[in-house]
């Protein structure tokens, strides 16, 4: 049943509240950030939480809130990076063989069922590996890794609007197959996109921090939260706040996203299937 | 013993709504006798005969009174119902491959019940178990025992499911819908196997059908149902030659083998006003007293809601 | 019996797909590493400054001026023969190197799957039966922040507060029980988590079908039904989504490995990673693949086992 935004339970509208400001955050970051992120000072370095510095300095100095703030800046981009081209390439091979059908479906269901046969978070991490060293061998990693459940689902999709009599029916009047992708099929998957799209956002933010945290993501030292946890490794018994920050800034963005996923599967009246978290 | 039922009314919560399903039905059930229970889809017989058992959602509200000889089922807390469904009461879901457990051996599906109880040694099971399937006209009952419900056809696992809810030999079967989905063949074979359980073994049956055919030559009496209410009972044999009721009369005309005249619109269709006869939206012979509540009247055993009806036969009634 | 061997053996056939394209994109990995092999084996000592002619006649020794296609048919073979290369690092063969540390890392893998199974199917079913009361709220939103938790971070949360504060567990090392249990437990945090959830809805969908009311109608309590009929319905879903699950925990061990300071394939390939050690990386890559295949096959062989109606469906 279609549940309207107003009737969604209260925990469903705060996850938004929360995503939705965090991605504020993101977007304000140079406004609302008290200091630049990247500004060492050696006289600072290692300083606890103080009325200067609400959550403290890093090693260098730098000032821990306004890295924290332009964290979700790096983190929340790249994370919907991935998902739009894992989306990208999931809905176009997804729709190309589910509506086609064929050799062009074979071969992609051969492709999917391979990557789905692999264990993607080790071969992403050997993709990152031995991709040249800049920001997009991250994005190619986690969209080469992780593209196939989402064709998978948006296949599927495809095959059941394709075989509802309406489409046929307007098949044989002479429809073409570029007005019934753009009329009929594509409005009937915009549902299913969007929540996958939705929780791919929070599965990518875990994938990219992972990445980025081992140094095979976003290097340093650009303000990133998985890149800020692993600079605080070395630091973090005697200053937990290093970690606890950004770590902290990971897993409500991921646990709002999970619930707004949740939410719009209400929203939409779309019934989820099983989830899979890779670290 | 017989079943006796007093005022039954279930309704559901949905959505804040009350959804009233079934309005003060009041129904005798003799010892021994198979009263079909006939109606559309909708009409609420299916609960009513989920009610008997005491099967329907934990959520419906239920008021009124089911007696079972003097035990009020409404009052049986749970392990008490247990010991009265499959034993005295059984009751045999529609959709008989659903019914079952997929992982479940037919065989072991027929016999479980007597292993949880105890009832014999359980090196004695399965030899009771095909024997049970051959009593229903399995065949290959030892083969059809070692198989799993999906390898069954619909009217093998009809009939499987005959046998599992009738080993412990209970007093009464409610058998809902038993031979829907099924073919010729698979429906005559079903109508074998319960007319044996009502005339060999003189098992009392309720029996929720739209198949009036299959009614008419099974049962002894006929309960008719529209929107929650019961609006006609009779003996089977007055009802075919006399149905009393429009709605009745609609459902016998609608028949493949009369004039298989269908009854205009929809059971969906609400009377004018809530105290009215539910039928009178749809009711060819509608009359001003239609919006009034009309009791059930009686006429030589033969009982009908309906203000035509009392009309029609010049106030005889009791 | 004669079916289920024959099962056995198609499912196995058509593992070799998925172990060739695994050696494709172990090759291909091999490719797009920078750096040429040719120089790498001419500089291994650290002194030699090879010409321009001796390094035509390593590429040639070596085969790098064939064609791809020629140089994975090679690669292939010495692969089967379980040749991996050598590492760039150490010069010792990868293949040995990798099938030490193998069994630390499927110990390790062993234990999280056994929280998995342990905690999520229990803690799954009983969430069914207590839905919406007190307790089952708070396991609802605990496995939410489990799935939604980075597990590095939960691994150095964990780490200061129960070797750290309590001084209860070790944080790193390897060889006994108490060393495994943090490790194991942040490895199977998410999975555990996914599993409880999707064995809840799976219960409570089977406590709906049919098949469950004609049980009651039998004269069955509902306890019998439930642990008789609900239960093994319910895990089958789970069971077939088990392969996928253990691919989450194989890369994890990745970064666990490290924190944890385990000495198994996750470590060892990332220190690979880091000495930009590539032959090493391309072994992790068919040594991870084919256990994860390996699994999944397993997997499919106990769903055979356990559901009759793939059996049947098998012998007509």
């Amino acid at each position: 049943m279609r549940t309207k935004l107003g009737q969604l339970h209260y925990i469903y509208k705060l996850a938004i509240i929360v995503v939705l400001s965090i991605i504020l955050c993101a977007v304000l970051a140079p406004w609302i950030a008290p200091y630049d992120p990247y500004q060492v000072s050696i006289d600072e370095i290692l300083q606890h939480c103080s009325a200067k510095h609400w959550l403290g300095t890093d090693a260098l100095g730098r000032d821990l809130l306004s890295r924290v703030i332009y964290g979700a800046r790096t983190s929340v981009a790249f994370a919907v990076a991935v998902a739009l081209c894992t989306m990208l390439v999931g809905v176009s091979l997804g729709i190309a063989g589910g509506y086609f059908g064929g050799i062009t479906d074979r071969v992609i269901q051969c492709l999917v069922s391979m990557i789905q046969g692999l264990p993607g978070m080790s071969m992403m991490i050997a993709i990152a590996a031995v991709l040249p060293e800049n920001d997009f061998r991250l994005i190619i990693a986690v969209t080469l890794t992780s593209w196939a459940g989402f064709s998978r689902i948006v296949r599927s999709e495809v095959i059941r609007i394709k075989g509802e009599t309406y489409v046929e029916g307007i098949k044989s009047l002479g429809a073409g197959n570029r007005y019934i992708l753009k009329e009929y099929v594509f409005p009937n998957i915009l549902p299913v996109i969007a929540v996958l799209l939705t929780l791919r956002i929070g599965t990518s933010l875990l994938s990219a921090s992972a990445l980025s945290y081992l140094g095979l993501g976003v290097s340093p030292p650009a303000a990133d939260w998985g890149v800020m946890i692993s600079d605080a490794r070395t630091y973090f018994r005697s200053y937990p706040v290093m970690i606890l920050a950004p770590g902290i800034g990971i897993t409500l963005f991921s646990l709002g996203i999970n619930l707004t996923g949740d939410a719009l599967c209400e929203l939409l009246s779309i019934k989820k299937g099983p989830e899979n978290k890779e670290m | 013993m017989d079943i006796r039922i007093r005022d039954l009314s279930v309704s559901f919560v949905t959505n804040g709504k009350n959804l009233a399903v079934l309005k003060n039905i009041s129904l005798g059930l003799v010892q021994g006798t198979v009263t079909a229970i006939i109606g559309e889809s909708g009409s609420g017989k299916s609960v009513l005969g989920a009610a008997l058992a005491r099967l329907l959602d934990p959520q419906a509200v239920i008021s009124g009174r089911i007696l079972y000889g003097d035990t009020d089922l409404l009052l049986l807390d749970e392990p008490e119902m247990s010991e009265i469904r499959g034993k005295s009461i059984s009751w045999m879901a529609q959709n008989p491959v659903s019914a079952m457990d997929p992982l479940q051996k037919t065989g072991d599906f027929v016999t479980e019940i007597l292993d949880f109880r105890k009832a014999f040694p359980s090196e004695r099971l399965q030899e009771i178990g095909i024997k049970q399937l051959r009593r229903f006209g399995l065949q290959n009952a030892e083969t059809v025992g070692q198989s799993y419900p999906g390898a069954l056809s619909g009217g093998m696992a009809q009939r499987v499911l005959i046998s599992a809810m009738t080993v412990e030999e209970p007093e009464w079967l409610i058998a809902d819908e038993p031979t829907k989905g099924l073919d010729a063949m698979g429906r005559r074979q079903v109508y074998l196997n319960l007319c044996q359980l009502a005339r060999e073994r003189r098992m009392g049956m309720v029996l929720i059908t739209h198949d009036l055919r299959l009614a008419e030559r099974l049962s002894n009496y006929i309960a008719v149902m529209y929107a929650g209410e019961i609006v006609e009972y009779a003996g089977t044999g007055e009802f075919f030659a006399s149905p009393g009721h429009p709605y009745s009369r609609g459902l016998v005309a609608a028949q493949p083998d009369k004039d298989m005249k269908p009854i205009p619109g929809d059971i969906t269709d609400l009377p004018a006003s809530a105290s009215g006869c539910s039928f009178a939206p749809r009711c060819p012979s509608f009359c001003d007293r239609c919006s009034e509540k009309q009791k059930m009247v009686e006429k030589d055993s033969h009982f009908v809601r309906c203000w035509r009806y009392v009309q029609e036969n010049g106030d005889t009634f009791r | 019996m004669k079916s289920a061997i024959l099962f056995s053996l198609r499912k196995l056939f058509l593992l070799i797909p998925f172990l060739i394209g695994i050696t494709i994109l172990s090759f291909i990995l091999g490719i797009i590493a920078p750096g040429d092999p040719a120089i790498v084996v001419l500089t291994m000592d650290g002194i030699t400054e090879p010409t321009t002619a001796e390094l035509t006649a390593m590429r040639h020794a070596m085969g790098l001026d064939q064609p791809y296609w020629t140089q994975y048919g090679k690669w292939l073979l010495h692969a089967v023969s379980g040749d991996l290369g050598n590492s760039y690092v150490t010069g010792k063969p990868v293949l040995g190197e990798l099938m030490r540390r193998l069994p630390v890392t499927a110990s390790l893998a062993v234990c999280a799957m056994g929280w998995v199974v342990v905690f999520g199917i229990p803690l799954g079913i009983w969430s069914a039966k207590n839905t919406n009361r007190g307790p089952e709220l708070v396991l609802r939103i605990f496995s939410l922040l489990l799935i939604s938790v980075p597990g590095f971070w939960l691994a150095i949360i964990l780490m200061l507060v129960f070797t750290e504060e309590l001084r209860l567990l070790p944080s790193s090392g390897y060889g006994s029980e108490v060393q495994m249990i943090m490790p194991s437990f942040v490895l199977a945090s998410g999975t555990m988590a996914s599993v409880l959830r999707l064995q809840k809805t799976t219960v409570t969908e089977t406590m709906q079908k049919p098949f469950v009311l004609t049980g009651q109608a039998k004269g069955l309590p509902l306890n019998h039904i439930m642990w008789k009929h609900v239960f093994p319905n319910s895990v089958m879903p789970v069971i077939t989504m088990m392969g996928t699950f253990f691919g989450s925990v194989l890369g994890g061990s990745v970064i666990i490995e490290d924190l944890f300071s385990i000495p198994g394939l996750g470590s060892y390939v990332l220190s690979a990673i880091w000495s930009r050690d590539y032959p090493v990386i391309q072994g992790y890559v068919i040594v991870s693949g084919t256990i994860f295949v390996v699994f999944n096959y397993l997997v499919d062989l106990s769903y055979y086992a356990l559901n009759p109606s793939v059996r049947q469906e098998e012998e007509s």
